[in-house]
Order: C-alpha cells, then structure tokens, then sequence
C-alpha cells in the first residue's frame, strides 16, 4: 500500500510500461496513467450501456432527443445567422447565447457532481487500483473518463447551434469558437462538479444519518427535476436568473464562443477571461479532486445504529401478515402477498417501470393548476393508471421477478392459485383504494354528479383487481427472467416489452371501454377522434361507440378469469 | 426393506443436441445419505433439478419419496431443496426470509417461529436474524437457504454445495445436521465438491461426469477400487477415485502423453461405472 504524505522512499510500478511512480506525496495524475484508466473506464461504460436491451433502448430514446434538441438548435442559429447576415438584432446573438452557455456550464457541473456522488465516483476493485496506482494518477483517470462521457452530449447540443449560424451567416469560423468553449465548458465543469461531489459523498459515507436519508433525498432531487422539466418550468427558472447567467466570469463563455463569429459584438477581453479563468479552474479543480477522492474513497462507512444492536433477534412485527391472517386467504397466499409488498416497499427501483406515465400527468396537473379546471376524462385517467401501476409494479412478472428463489417457491406445495393470489393481494390491497379515492376526488374536484363519482369509484376497484389478475396472466405467458443493472450493485427484474405492451393495450381498450359504456362525454369524444383518424373517411356515431365498449368489455370479462387459470397453470407446471 | 427414497431409471435431460444427463439410474435408501461428486458441469444441478420436478427429463423416470417426479403438487410436500445458489430476497431480514418459506408451506406463523427460532440458533444465525439478507456474508445467507431447506422436515432433503462459502465452524454445523437428519430416517441427496465431506457423511458415494454416472458405491468401496489401492501405492482416497473416474477438461492435443509403464493400470483407461452392489 502507498504511503501518504511522506517522501517517497520506494516506488510502485504502475504495470503499464512506465516509470515506477513515487509513492503519495504529490498531487498531479501521471498523464499517461490517467489516460490509460480513462479509456478502461469509458469501454466499459460503453459496453455496459450496450449489453442489455433495456439500455440500449433507453439509448436509442436518449438519441433521439438528443437528435430533436439538436435539431432545434441547428434551427435557431440558422435563423440567427441569416437574421445577422442581414444586419438585424437577435435575441439569440446578443443576449440568448450567452444565458444558453453558462446553462449548459451550469448544468454540466450538476449532472457531473450527481455522477460523483453516484455510483460512477467510486472505484470498482479499489483494493486493486489503490494499492497499484496512485491516488492522483486514479483521480486523473476517473476526471477524464467523466469529461470524456460528457463531451458528446454537450457536442451534440451546441455543434448544431453554431452549424447553423455557420451557415446562416456565412461564418464557418463561428465552429472555432463552439469548440473551444465546449471543451474549455467540460473541462471546467468536471474540475468543478466532480471534487465537489467526491467531497459530498465524503461527508454521507461519514454520517449514519445521511447515509440513511441520501435515498430519499436522491429520490427528491430526482422526482424536482423531472417535474421542472416536463412541466415546462426550466424556461421560467431560466428567465428569472438570467441576469446572473450574463454576467463574468460565467458570462465569458459565451464571448468565447462566439469569439470567431464577426458582428455579434463578443467582448474579446471577455473570450480571454474565459480562457484564463476556465485554465484555473481546471488545474485547482483538478488538484482539489484528489484531496477530496482521499476523502471519499480512504473513509469507514458509518453504519446505522440497529448494526451495534447484539441482542438475538426476536420475530418481526409483521403489520401486513397480521391483517391478512384475520382474512380468509391461505397461509401461502399470505406469504407472498406479504413477502412482495415487502420488497416492493424495500426495493422500490422496480416502480420506476410502472412511474413512467406519470411523467405524462405532469403537463395535465400543471394545467388543471394554472386554469383551475378539472377534465371531465381526469378521474378515468386516475383509474387507467391506477389499473397500470397495479398490474405493472407486481404481477406483470410473477415467475421471473422470484430470481433465485424461484426453485424455492416452486418446490413448495404452494398451488399456482395461491400464488396467483397472493401477487393480487400484494397489488390491490395498497392500489386499490388509493386509485379509488384519488379517482373520487379528482370527480369531486371536476363538479362530475354522485352518480359518475360512483362509477368511477366502483370501477376503480374493480378495474385495479382485473388488471391485477390480467397481468398474472400475460406476466406468467411471457416471463423474463434476465435481471437488469441498475448499477452500484443494484439490480431488478422488468417484465418483458412484450408483457408490458400486451397489458397496456388490453388495459387501455378495457378502460376506454368502462369510460363510453358510462359516459355521454367520453363517447362523443372518442367517436369524434375515429372520426378524424381512421381511414376511407367512415362517420362513427356514439352510438356505435357505446357499442363497441360494450363488445370490448365482454371480451374483456372472460379475460380475467382466463388470466387467471392461465397464470396458475404455468406457475404450477413450470420447469426449465 | 423399507422402499427406496430416491429411485432413477434411465433418467436423460437433453437441452438440443447437448446431453446434460444420459441414461442415469440409481436407488437410495430411505435415511442414508447419498453423496454426489462430478467436475463442473457434469450434471449434477441438473440431476436435482429433475428430482425436485423443476426440470422435466427427457427420457427415463424417477421417484422420490414414493412420487414419481411428475406429480410436483405430492412430491413438494415431502422435498426440501437447497439450490447452489441460495434461493434468498436481499431486501428481506433472515427472519422474514425463513418465514416467507414456512408460509409457503402453510406451517402456523407460531409454529413456524419456534423452529425459525431453534434453527438460527442451531446455526449462530439468530443475533443477526433482524438484519437484512443484503448485509449477510456469503456463509450467512447460505445458512439461511439450508435451515429453508429443512424448516418444514422433509423426508428427503437435497442439497447443492451446501457447504461452499461456510467457515470450518458452519461447515461442521452443517455437517452435524446432515448426520443428524440421516439418523431421523430423513434420506438426505447431497451434492458437493469437498470430498471429505462426501467421505465423511455419505453411506453411498455417486460419481458423475458428462452426464453419466461412472462410479457408485460405499466409500471405502471406491476407494479400495482406486489405482493408487490396487497398486499398492498406499490407501486410496476419494481424491484419487474422482481423477481416475472422471475425464481432464483438456483437448486431446494438449493431454499429457498416457503412461506406458508397467505400473500403469488398464482401468485408467476405461470409464465403466464401477456399480458395487450393496
């Protein structure tokens, strides 16, 4: 192991073709030890990120946003460029550019800072790597395989931007200047935001306290952003903190980006500021880092009180167990009941699968605020996504979300049934009431007569249990049993794509259905929108509506019964 | 004679054109102890797996505990099965785990604590029972999958590398229960790769490799029938039987050259199950 702070008195050989490097009295990486850990780093990054579909999805959704904003981007600096091109003022090109710039800086060191604190600002085999390397020369490595990482997304939004201004105005200098800013905007970015976060995770490694709450906070931040975000609110914060954004030296990005670009007026004073303050930046930052990896990665783990407990452990309380015992379920059916509510609860990461339309809602809850009115559809939405999150979170993959238990549960005597049962339970118990009176209230909120609060109510529960079971079924007939990393030693099982778009469809049909066979409104609307959409023109009446719903809700209705013979049946006849 | 616990007839798994079992048959009395050795990948897992009913042979039968392996909903009443890799929730403290299988098997929550109780005390699990499967070392957690395994008192009990990962101390716990189960008359199928496991608790030893069985008998038996015992070259032991009965991974190209001495033995060279009839 190296020794810290001492003068070097035996060296280490790094192993990688290179002089032996002195022991831990100096602060600067070895370049070519870093680089060397940096493109380790990003390889398998790289083909982690291509190694299960779910990620290689969630890349390809990525992609495509990212193609989008480009797209915007490219679209707004051509219009600035031709605008400058003919001698008029844009918003982009005296002002907008240079918020857009300290945003991206801003938003590059709290992405940077969050990857720190994460999972990425630790070392996989540190008792290898630490006793190897160097602190500095590992610090280097993980600074430039996380500028590395960064590089292409900031590419990809300001390349298109300056293209267009290239082309618009006529200025294929103005890509200089984007490209120096981009790489001056994540060198600085990581100096600042990853020694930052090492020190971050320093401090909740060395307090129980904060070791406990970091999954809560982490959730919080999580949950704000992503409301910011798709309820359009990112612009109002924007705004209101521009004046900040334009002013030096975090406003000098933006003379230093459009420095080559003639007749925007970038304050060349500026653009060298930029320069000059980015650089030390980059070398503070960058020799901060390592103090504050030492205090993140050399550091005892505070562990939670309950650890220093040695006393011998006595039967858990069992909340749940004892409110299903005083009802008539079976012994087996209890069990799984309680044994999944527990770990859904404990490992709540598989919700993310079934919190995904929720996102959708955000736009429509940003509205029902802002106009003070309640859609007449709002409580069937409340239902269908209750009925989703039921089916989704819990029984969409009985067999497969088991793991290494499965041998266990299916070389008990527990029939295919019980467990059928069990995994309902496990949904309704906590879903269904909770759709029910948020559906209710949502109607109540929206002025809708008792009676469709009533039926909306009724059908909340029904339809919850339904889909339940409707899951267990298509869940037990297309199993997945790959589980996906999550990353920091987490991993889950998802249902299969083909379970989740089998339930989604067949949910969506049955409660568009409930919705017309109940609603004058609802039918109305959906004969209008098959009105518009479908092809050769037919004219569709409510009527015809009302019973198509009714059609759907009789093949519906066998279907949960079938769904749950079926899920029985392949749970108890199960073998690899 | 009381009826045999396990009984296997040609029992075959293939996965496609791959042979995972061929043609196996054996016969294990009730209360004994049976120890399965073979490489990795010979077939072990997969013969358990056909025994519990989690994997459908291809050709042949088998019984356990009076129940032919395709009746799973009788069989599972009398099995209990420790998978090599413990079938455990990490969310889950050791408690709620052992608890989760004793619901399954519809035992009393208050029947099921007392023993849950007794046995994580058998196996100096109880002062860490609170504490979440996650924290558990992996000699911890393998604790939890045996006492799962014998929670509900099986008649036969089939273990897969119970002791891997488990300190001396929890292995001679283990090792104590497997003796004292066989003695309780519960028939006990055991596979492992420790071999003074085997020699110690097993009345039968089974060898397996490439799917077929290729040596069974009593302990001693086999290792009276080792190269090393019949050239007098010293006792034998299962060490030596194992690496005479069973094949080098190595291709042919890279085998070392055969022994052309005298001293070698044509048996090396054959491998023809050496069935000792008890």
């Amino acid at each position: 192991m190296t020794e810290h702070g001492s003068t070097p008195e035996r060296s280490v050989d790094s192993g990688l073709g290179r002089p032996a490097v002195p022991s831990d009295g100096r602060t600067r990486p070895d370049p070519g030890t870093a680089l060397e850990l940096a493109r380790v780093d990003v390889r398998r990054g790289v083909r982690w990120a291509l190694s299960q579909d779910f990620w290689v999805l969630y890349g390809l959704v990525a992609a495509a946003g990212f193609a989008f904003m480009g797209w915007v981007s490219f679209d707004l600096g051509r219009t600035a460029g031709r605008q400058l091109a003919a001698g008029e003022t844009t918003w982009l090109l005296s002002t907008g550019a240079w918020t857009v710039w300290s945003v991206l800086w801003l938003f590059a060191v709290g992405l940077l800072t969050v990857d720190a604190v994460g999972s990425n600002g630790d070392l996989d085999a540190d008792g290898y790597y630490l006793s190897v390397l160097s602190v500095p020369d590992v610090v280097g490595g993980k600074l430039l395989a996380s500028a590395a990482k960064f590089t292409p997304f900031l590419l990809a939004l300001a390349v298109p931007g300056h293209v267009g201004i290239a082309l618009g105005a006529g200025e294929p200098l103005s890509l200089v200047g984007c490209g120096v800013a981009t790489l001056l905007t994540v060198a600085s970015a990581t100096a600042v935001g990853y020694p930052l976060g090492l020190t971050l995770k320093g401090l909740v490694r060395r307090s129980a306290t904060l070791t406990r709450l970091k999954p809560l906070v982490g959730g919080a931040l999580g949950v704000t952003y992503l409301v910011v975000m798709f309820s359009g609110e990112f612009t109002t914060v924007v705004a209101r903190i521009e004046p900040v954004l334009g002013t030096p030296p975090l406003g000098w990005l933006g003379d230093l980006a459009l420095a080559t670009t003639t007749g925007v007026g970038a304050s060349p004073a500026g653009a060298a500021g930029a320069l000059v303050v980015g650089g030390v930046v980059v070398v503070a930052g960058a020799a901060l880092a390592t103090p504050a990896a030492r205090y993140a990665w050399e550091t005892d783990r505070a562990r939670p009180a309950a650890d220093d407990d040695e006393s011998d452990a006595t039967p858990p309380a069992d909340p749940v167990g004892r409110l299903l015992g005083a009802a008539p379920v079976s012994q087996p059916t209890r069990g799984i009941a309680v044994t999944t509510l527990q770990r859904v609860v404990r490992s709540p990461f598989q919700l993310v699968f079934a919190a995904v339309p929720l996102l959708a809602a955000i736009p429509m809850g940003e509205q029902v605020l802002t106009t003070g009115t309640v859609p007449w559809y709002a409580p069937w939405l409340v239902v269908w996504y209750g009925a989703w999150a039921a089916g989704a979170a819990v029984p969409l993959n009985p067999l497969g979300a088991q793991g290494a238990t499965l041998p266990a549960l299916l070389s008990s005597p527990a029939s295919g049934g019980q467990v059928v049962r069990g995994h309902v339970v496990a949904a309704a118990l906590p879903v269904a009431p909770l759709t029910a009176a948020t559906a209710v209230g949502v109607g109540v909120l929206g002025d809708q007569s008792a009676t469709q609060l009533a039926a909306v109510g009724v059908a909340a529960v029904a339809v919850v249990v339904a889909a339940s079971v409707l899951a267990a079924g298509i869940g037990t007939t297309f199993p997945r049993f790959e589980a996906l990393d999550l990353g920091n030693a987490r991993e889950a099982v998802p249902p299969s794509k083909v379970a989740f778009g089998v339930f989604g469809t067949a949910l969506s049909l049955s409660v568009v259905a409930v919705a017309v066979v109940t609603g004058d409104l609802a039918r109305e609307l959906v004969a209008a929108l098959l009105t518009q959409s479908l092809p050769f023109d037919p004219t569709v009446g409510p009527d015809a509506v009302a019973t198509a719903g009714w059609v759907v809700l009789c093949l519906a209705a066998p279907s949960v019964p079938l769904a749950y013979r079926t899920a029985a049946t392949r749970i108890e006849n199960y073998r690899s | 004679m009381s009826d045999p616990a396990i009984v296997a007839e040609g029992l075959t798994k293939r996965y496609g054109d791959e042979r995972a079992v061929s043609d196996l048959s054996l016969s294990i009395p009730a209360g004994s102890v049976y120890g399965f050795l073979g490489p990795n990948g010979a077939g072990k897992t997969t013969t358990m797996r056909m025994l519990t009913t989690l994997a459908e042979p291809t050709a042949g039968r088998a019984e356990v505990a009076g129940v032919p392996v395709t009746d799973r909903p009788a069989l599972t009443e009398r099995v209990g099965y420790l998978p090599a890799d413990p079938p455990v929730f990490d969310e889950l403290t050791g408690w709620e785990q052992l608890r989760h299988f004793a619901r399954l098997r519809g035992i009393p929550d208050e029947e099921a604590d007392e023993r849950i109780e007794r046995l994580l005390d058998r196996f100096d699990l109880l002062g860490d029972a609170d504490r979440r499967i996650e924290s558990y070392s992996t000699g911890m957690t393998k604790k939890v999958g045996v006492v799962g395994a014998i929670l509900h008192e099986p008649a036969v009990v089939l273990l897969d590398e119970p002791t891997s990962g488990l300190d001396p101390r929890a292995a001679r716990t283990v090792r104590d229960m497997v003796a004292e189960l066989a003695s309780g008359e519960t028939t006990v199928f055991l596979s492992t790769h420790v071999l003074p496991v085997a020699d110690e608790l097993a009345d039968t030893v089974g060898v397996i490799d490439d799917g077929r069985l290729v040596a069974e008998g009593t302990p001693d038996e086999l290792k009276a029938r080792s190269v090393d015992a019949v050239d007098g070259e010293g006792e034998g032991d299962l060490e030596s039987v194992f690496m005479d009965v069973t094949t080098d991974d190595r291709t042919p190209a890279n085998a070392e050259p055969r022994d052309e001495s005298p001293s070698s033995h044509p048996e090396k060279e054959t491998h023809d199950r050496a069935r000792i009839d008890s």
